[in-house]
């Protein structure tokens, strides 16, 4: 059969059927995607007009996703002064002997053996130590909490008590929380307690209320040898996220791929 | 047609489980629960406004600046004022 006869058995009312029915469909198709266009413009120009009106920065325009919270430890410089330790106390209203953040010496003799102490989480900082071994080096290491990128804490709260905030910072709403202190045994640095007042879950928060503010944390504004440093990822130019990109940081046990956003310098392989 | 009532029956008992599980969903999940998260997002702003205790050495020098210049030149220099005194807010609270 010849080519052009089978092209020629379209009839002219078929042809504009079709084409009718082409023209329609294209028009309505494109109304609606105008529409659609539009509409979302609308939507979406109200939001970012709404973000703009909110600058970066503190206190009531505070914007938790401008900002990405880091801390850093360097372990070579601490002085076990304590410092730390009680400044959290006051400002966070931390009960006796149960500690937001607390200071450990690791006293490490020439055959291996790691004696480890924390008098009162080094809250009154620390007495001279004779353990009878050759001790041939000791160091303190100020302990917080991690703030986990990826964190039990939060994972197994049966009521979205522990949360991750979108600055990164593991926070407890207290009145969400039971005390049941599933997050304080599962918390692989033992980050956490069961307020013996409110009986609910308490810890670090970086000093949330001071941050937020545009302050710093309560343990690095006292610590008197610059060991705690207090970043934003999210800041240009920010001299934690400096370190942290161009040194040799370490984190706690990063065999349990919690992710800490709480890293260290001169740790060893003591530190646990 | 006598047995409708079974279904009519069955109905209602699916719309009184509807509605007492829309009103119960009500009052069971706090207002912001959800906004970013399966958490309160109300939350955040609790516990951003707790209130603040230190200040910081410049808070300090507001009024004792021979002080903190005399701390300056001393041992005590990298010392924050407020880790040896009471931290500014709980000193300064009665004017």
């Amino acid at each position: 059969m010849p080519r052009d006869e089978k092209v020629e058995p379209v009839t002219a009312p078929e042809a504009e059927d079709r084409r009718r029915f082409l023209k329609q469909f294209l028009m309505k198709a494109s109304g609606v995607a105008v529409l659609v266009v539009a509409g979302e413009k609308v939507f979406f120009s109200a939001h970012a007009a709404d973000s703009e009106a909110v600058p970066p920065g503190t206190g009531e325009d505070y914007d938790p996703t401008r900002h990405r919270y880091v801390y850093l430890i360097d372990v070579t410089k601490c002085i076990g002064c304590g410092a730390c330790v009680r400044a959290c106390e006051r400002e966070n209203n931390v009960p006796k002997h149960h500690f937001r953040t607390w200071i450990e010496r690791y006293m490490v003799s020439r055959t291996g053996d790691v004696a480890i102490d924390s008098p009162n989480g080094g809250h009154d900082s620390f007495p001279p130590e004779v353990t009878g071994d050759d001790i041939t080096k000791a160091f303190f290491v100020p302990k917080i909490c991690n703030h986990c990128t990826n964190t039990p804490c939060v994972q197994l709260c049966p009521v979205g008590a522990s949360f991750r905030s979108p600055d990164g910072l593991i926070l407890v709403d207290e009145k969400r929380c039971i005390g049941c202190s599933y997050c304080v045994q599962a918390c692989p640095y033992g980050s956490r307690f069961i307020h013996p007042e409110t009986h609910t879950a308490s810890k670090c928060t970086l000093c949330y209320h001071r941050i937020t503010k545009g302050l710093l944390p309560a343990c690095v504004e006292a610590c008197p040898r610059a060991v705690r440093k207090f970043g934003d990822m999210k800041r240009l130019k920010d001299e934690v996220s400096e370190i942290i990109a161009t040194h040799q940081v370490q984190i706690l046990k990063p065999e349990l791929y919690t992710e800490p956003n709480c890293y260290y310098i001169g740790i060893g392989k003591e530190v646990r | 047609m006598e047995h409708t009532k079974h279904l009519w029956r069955a109905l209602g008992i699916l719309v009184v489980v509807a509605v007492s599980g829309v009103v119960i969903r009500h009052f069971a999940i706090p207002d912001s629960f959800g906004e970013a998260g399966s958490y309160r997002y109300d939350a955040l702003a609790e516990i951003a406004s707790k209130p603040v205790v230190h200040g910081n050495d410049i808070s300090c020098r507001e009024c004792h600046a021979d002080m903190a210049e005399t701390k300056a030149a001393g041992k005590h220099a990298p010392v924050r004022c407020e880790v040896c005194h009471a931290p500014v807010t709980t000193h300064a609270r009665d004017g």
